[in-house]
């Protein structure tokens, strides 16, 4: 994919969904390609171990089913992360109804995160790996949406359901609380 | 591992991780970097949290089985046509083309009726064919000058036949309607509900 460098690889988001709506089915695999391993990655860091690729599948087509309700004033990804929350938050409720897994609350997903496991074999990576691992869930995703993802905090209030300035503070202890494990 | 008072630099140091700075704010950026180590620091740690959080091993998608269960776009239809869209389009439509009709038919009755073609009456009383300008009513007295310019007003048209006539003939036509005067007149007759006929009307 990376590799790929025709001009229809890299067009624009909003040029491939404009081209799938004409007709093109050739421009969603294109959009499918670009973005799936991100949202699959975003999957796992929200603590999601079995279902990824159901998850990643449910959110592309939910996101191709409501196409028109993409204003696009937010990026493509933005909203896939989005949606893909949902999905996630979703199955959650779904489980917990069915009394097979916890709540969904602070303090407790750092126990179910475990998406990192036997993944790094690097010492250091392993002790930051601890050190993300011991953040809450909130500030867990705000700092993977942030680090790993590059988004802006607008963006990651977008995904998350929250404010600018809540994201932003979120970023901040997040790190702070990454440095203090890492120093212990 | 101090945090750097300098604030706005801290916040830009994800954005200097994923290459998204212009030019000018790069190289400002990393000259703040090699000033300072507490966000040299800062920014080594984000390095290797990126690393780590990318070495999250996810499984391998299956793009053409998503793509294969993506709805259909729904391609738009071409545009349809006027009246398809709105039957309010369509009846407002029919009553101003009905209204034209209408008043487009009313306004050729009047012109014809305003101009009406001659007719077998007319044509006696010219002795051609040519249309009758006005109805014979009052002779004038054109013996008076003063009822000259009334009478050329009036635009008294005689029977061209009659005002040919001298008055040697004037005088003998009038003698043989004496003659018709002193004929006997035909006794009218009566429909059994007692209208009289025209003819009879006509014949006296």
């Amino acid at each position: 994919m990376a590799s790929d460098s025709s001009p229809d690889n890299q067009a624009p988001d909003v040029e491939l969904i404009a081209r799938w709506r004409a007709g093109d089915e050739r421009a969603a695999t294109q959009l499918v390609e670009r973005h799936a391993t991100s949202v699959a990655r975003y999957a796992a860091s929200l603590g999601v171990r079995e279902g990824v690729e159901e998850v990643v599948q449910d959110t592309f087509v939910r996101a191709f089913g409501s196409i028109d309700t993409f204003r696009g004033d937010s990026s493509l990804r933005t909203w896939l992360f989005t949606i893909a929350r949902r999905l996630v938050l979703d199955r959650r409720r779904s489980r917990r109804r069915q009394r097979e897994t916890a709540e969904l609350q602070d303090g407790d997903l750092a126990t179910e995160y475990d998406a990192l496991d036997g993944l790094v074999a690097e010492e250091a990576q392993a002790k930051m790996r601890r050190a993300i691992d011991r953040l809450t869930p909130t500030q867990r995703e705000v700092f993977t949406l942030r680090v790993n993802d590059g988004m802006s905090y607008k963006q990651i209030a977008d995904v998350a359901g929250t404010t600018e300035g809540a994201a932003r503070v979120h970023y901040h202890n997040a790190l702070r609380q990454v440095k203090e494990t890492l120093h212990d | 591992m101090t945090d750097c008072s300098n604030v706005e630099m801290r916040e830009r140091l994800p954005e200097l991780l994923h290459d998204a700075l212009s030019g000018a704010g790069r190289a400002e950026v990393e000259a703040h970097l090699a000033s300072c180590s507490d966000c040299a620091e800062e920014f080594a740690l984000l390095q290797a949290a990126r690393r780590t959080l990318s070495a999250v091993r996810v499984p391998v998608i299956d793009i053409a089985a998503i793509a294969a269960a993506l709805p259909r776009p729904r391609v738009a239809p071409a545009p349809r046509l006027l009246w398809r869209r709105s039957p309010t389009v369509l009846r407002l439509a029919a009553a101003i083309s009905f209204i034209s009709i209408g008043g487009i038919s009313v306004a050729i009755a009047r012109s014809y009726m305003g101009q009406a073609a001659p007719t077998s009456i007319d044509s006696l009383l010219t002795g051609s064919g040519a249309p009758v300008q006005a109805i014979p009513v009052i002779a004038a007295n054109v013996d008076d000058p003063r009822d000259a310019s009334s009478a050329n007003n009036r635009m008294l048209i005689v029977h061209p036949s009659i005002s040919a006539l001298d008055d040697a003939d004037l005088e003998s036509l009038l003698g043989e309607l004496d003659n018709l005067e002193a004929a006997p007149l035909a006794e009218p007759e009566t429909t059994p509900g007692g209208r009289v006929l025209a003819g009879a009307i006509i014949g006296s």
